[in-house]
């Protein structure tokens, strides 16, 4: 049975929906839930003032997220396990510090999706801003594990110091795509913007296109290279459907940042459709 | 007990626990992951000279592979668990690795691991990188044709080694008619391999020999060119014998291959079908080759 709370239109502020955690709520009662404080601005609201709660006989374990969602902040902050869902756009810090279970946004989310996480999976159907899988204030680690699929396009600095983990942007992304990166792999189908992997150490960016290519990398070649095929092969199983020519391999291959260890890769496809 | 006018005799094939890693090795073509897997299981017969009992488990649709390729998968059998990382580390890195095109996947999904591919990522000589993608670490090895992709860690299971049968024949050519119809019978069954060159072991091996060291030698009772100088097994008749050997991932897949074995056994010429046991005191699987049989019919 999934919990559904539906977020009612009018209040102002942003709200930090840190407590909405699955393997939190799915295990308390309906009165219970309603009691559940969160802080609203400076001020603390219960759960029932801000929104309709209701158990949705649908066989599945979730919490859904729905209404007025979009001012919504730390949705699933330090998430464990279980599955979340927000039917509609969310605010900032979705999945931040998260370590297990899914979040699936159905629209649009705020900057820093997913910012220090080190597992589980955070998929958003519509687009992301800054910072996705970036390293929160205060934190040595920027994401370290688990995955993010941005279906819609990414603002700046997307996988920024990003130690482990994929993300994949479906669309666009802006500049500084994996600068600082340590490790990981992102994928961007579209176009990544100046500068993409500028400073990283390892890990894989792949991308359409992209704008100025940062200074410290130098041409390889294209080789046939098996784990792409694992990663293009897990990615389909996720649904991610990638251009056909993507599978023939890519067009130029750049490796770097050699301002730094310089075991870094860059592929670009040239978007062959 | 008899199929098809062959007797059955009613006695025990005697197996014992081994530990079983399944490797999966995919490549551009079925050929070339048939032939990877092919010199992953070589010389690998008995654990008593090779360190290790492997064979092919069977060929693996693009489907079913890791990276969407023709794979193949070989079960590799050990005495002990750090046998089996010795074993695993050489076959992959000196067959597999060297194979063109070719990547290597843990086929397993049990709790134990080795960490096989970590320690073959250092054949890259410090241009390794890793990969870890849907919460499996794999490695990246450069060569000259591209990478060699290998999973970091191989799954290590509790597997039966030892199931095996003996039959006996006529003369040599049905003997070995019925042995190669067995084999090739097995070789169908999932989980399962006799590790044997075509899964034939011509030299039915009993424990233990006069020469000190030598921990096994071939099976006299067996041998019909020493009937008359010792107590033969052989039933009147018999000129020939071939012993199967069978190893599976489990009691029931090491059953299953001996049934299909024994069944496909039963051809003409074929006198005897027995079984090697050591009194019940070599290990804890006894596979009752009427029970076998029967439960097929049941």
């Amino acid at each position: 049975m999934s919990l559904r709370l539906a977020f009612h239109p009018g209040w102002t502020g942003p709200v930090d929906a840190s407590g909405l955690l699955p393997e939190k709520l799915l295990e308390m009662e309906i009165p219970a839930v309603r009691r559940v404080r969160l802080p609203v601005g400076r001020e603390g609201m219960e759960l029932g003032e801000l929104c309709g709660v209701e158990d949705v006989p649908d066989g599945r374990q979730e919490l859904v997220l729905a209404g007025q969602t979009g001012a919504l902040n730390r949705i699933g902050r330090a998430m464990t396990c279980g599955s979340l869902a927000v039917d509609g756009d969310a605010g900032h810090l979705v999945g931040m510090e998260m370590s297990g279970g899914n979040i699936t946004v159905s629209g649009s989310v705020g900057n820093d999706p997913g910012a220090s996480m080190t597992g589980g999976t955070i998929r958003v159907l519509g687009s992301a801003g800054n910072h996705a899988g970036g390293r929160l204030l205060g934190r040595k680690y920027a994401m370290s594990g688990g995955e993010i699929f941005i279906l819609g396009s990414a603002g700046t600095e997307t996988g920024c110091e990003l130690r482990r983990g994929v993300i994949v942007v479906g669309g666009d992304c802006g500049p500084r795509a994996g600068c600082q990166m340590r490790a990981g792999t992102i994928l961007v189908r579209g176009t990544a913007g100046d500068y993409p992997g500028m400073g990283m150490r390892r890990g894989s960016l792949l991308a359409g296109k992209c704008g100025l290519p940062a200074p410290g990398f130098t041409e390889s070649r294209a080789a046939e290279l098996e784990w792409l095929r694992l990663f293009f092969r897990y990615l389909s199983r996720q649904g991610i459907i990638l251009p056909q020519g993507w599978a023939a391999g890519c067009s130029r291959r750049m490796v770097g940042d050699f301002t730094e260890l310089g075991r870094g890769e860059l592929y670009l496809y040239e978007n062959t459709e | 007990m008899q199929i098809r006018g062959v007797i059955l005799v009613d006695t025990y094939a005697e197996a014992f626990p081994m530990f079983a890693a399944r490797l999966v090795v995919t490549a551009d073509t079925e050929s070339w992951a048939l032939t990877a897997a092919r010199t992953a299981a070589g010389l690998a017969t008995s654990v008593v000279g090779c360190g290790c009992e492997a064979g092919l488990d069977g060929v693996i649709s693009p489907e079913d592979t890791p990276d969407g390729r023709p794979g193949a998968a070989v079960l590799v059998f050990t005495v002990s668990r750090k046998a089996m990382a010795g074993e695993l580390l050489k076959r992959i890195g000196q067959a597999v690795l060297p194979a063109p095109t070719t990547a290597c996947f843990n086929g397993l999904d049990v709790p134990d691991t080795i960490p096989a591919g970590g320690k073959v990522r250092y054949f890259g000589d410090g241009f390794q990188s890793s990969k870890v993608i849907g919460g499996r670490r794999y490695w990246r090895v450069p060569t000259g044709d591209g990478e060699f992709v290998v999973e970091e860690s191989f799954d290590v299971a509790e597997g039966v080694g030892g199931g095996n049968f003996i039959l006996s024949a006529v003369d040599r050519p049905s003997g070995l008619a019925a042995a190669e119809a067995a084999a090739a019978a097995i070789a169908a069954v999932p989980g399962a391999i006799a590790p044997f060159p075509g899964g034939i072991c011509r030299s039915p091996s009993k424990i233990g020999s006069r020469y000190a060291g030598l921990v096994a030698s071939t099976n006299d009772r067996f041998c019909p060119a020493l009937c008359g100088r010792v107590e033969t097994a052989l039933p009147e008749g018999a000129r020939a014998a071939y012993e199967i050997v069978i190893d599976g991932l489990n009691r029931q897949a090491v059953a299953d291959a001996m049934r299909a074995g024994i069944t496909a056994a039963c051809l003409p010429g074929v006198l005897q079908i027995t079984a090697g046991n050591y009194g019940g005191h070599l290990g804890p699987y006894h596979f009752h080759l009427h029970h076998i049989l029967q439960e097929e019919k049941e």
